[in-house]
């Protein structure tokens, strides 16, 4: 996972705001309902369709088949939802008293670990632009740090100006002397 | 002047040539064993992606208590529904 320092304290896990997995999510529970879609539409095909057609397809999407791929339908939602969440879930910020933990879930088979330190942070910028952002108050922060062309951004963190605050007081502490002076106390 | 042949719809053809080869309708390509197959190669997939979810979850994740309720309830629900797909798939071929 993550190795800390010695004297270095988790501050903080941010994960992204609950309405991007919520958005995600409804995509899937519309495509529940794709097995009604083509249910209905044999119904109406059906309905024109020659004799034969008609009988064939009334016999293949009958009760019993219909049901099945119905079932399995839900089944790939059910087990594709696992797989959204799980990739909401492992895409996390973690603050810690002395450092920033980036880390991006991309699909299954890519993980980005990228880490700042506190007292190389030069600016942090927060944007809130649209209505539901403005409403559910979530939106991009941006940290530049020194020494570094990178900027790192989380985009959907809940409460951006809220972990803005925590972030420059957290800093102003790492670039406070005397916690230099604890950190060498502890052989950091 | 479009050819007979090629204004039918195209079903009643494949239909056409279905029975040409002895197969009376469409529905008979939906043999028990199709769907046997069909299903397996789904419980393999699964399997995948179920191993691929549970490294990940083991690996990964910040909070232990998380990831086990969402394996308790991932895993009961699939069973869940490979059960009633099993049981769907008999009564559609015995």
């Amino acid at each position: 996972m993550i190795e800390l320092h010695a004297n270095e304290e988790i501050k903080l896990v941010v994960r992204k705001h609950w309405f991007i997995l919520v958005a995600q999510l409804a995509f899937l529970v519309m495509m529940l309902f794709l097995p009604l879609l083509l249910f209905f539409a044999v119904r109406f095909v059906v309905g024109y369709a020659e004799e034969s057609v008609a009988g064939d397809l009334s016999r293949m999407f009958d009760g019993g088949l219909m049901f099945f791929l119905s079932l399995l339908w839900l089944f790939f939602i059910w087990t594709w939802g696992f797989v959204i969440w799980t990739d909401y879930y492992l895409d996390i910020w973690v603050v810690t008293n002395k450092r920033v933990f980036d880390i991006e879930q991309r699909g299954f088979f890519q993980r980005e670990v990228s880490i700042f330190r506190m007292d190389r942070v030069q600016d942090i910028t927060t944007n809130v632009r649209g209505l539901i952002p403005t409403f559910f108050n979530f939106g991009e922060i941006h940290v530049q740090t020194a020494g570094s062309d990178r900027e790192f951004i989380m985009k959907g963190a809940p409460a951006p100006t809220s972990l803005k605050e925590v972030i420059s007081s957290l800093q102003d502490r790492r670039q406070n002397p005397t916690d230099y002076e604890s950190d060498y106390q502890q052989g950091l | 002047m479009i050819p007979e042949e090629y204004s039918r719809p195209l079903a009643c053809d494949i239909i056409g040539i279905m029975q040409e080869n002895g197969l009376e309708s469409s529905f008979e390509l939906v043999t028990p064993a199709t769907l046997w197959l069909g299903f397996a190669l789904i419980l393999g997939v699964f399997a995948i992606m179920s191993a691929v979810l549970l490294y990940h979850w083991h690996k990964y994740t910040f909070d232990k208590k998380v990831a086990k309720k969402a394996m308790t309830l991932y895993f009961s629900v699939s069973g869940i529904f490979i059960l009633l797909l099993v049981v769907s798939l008999l009564s559609l071929t015995l």
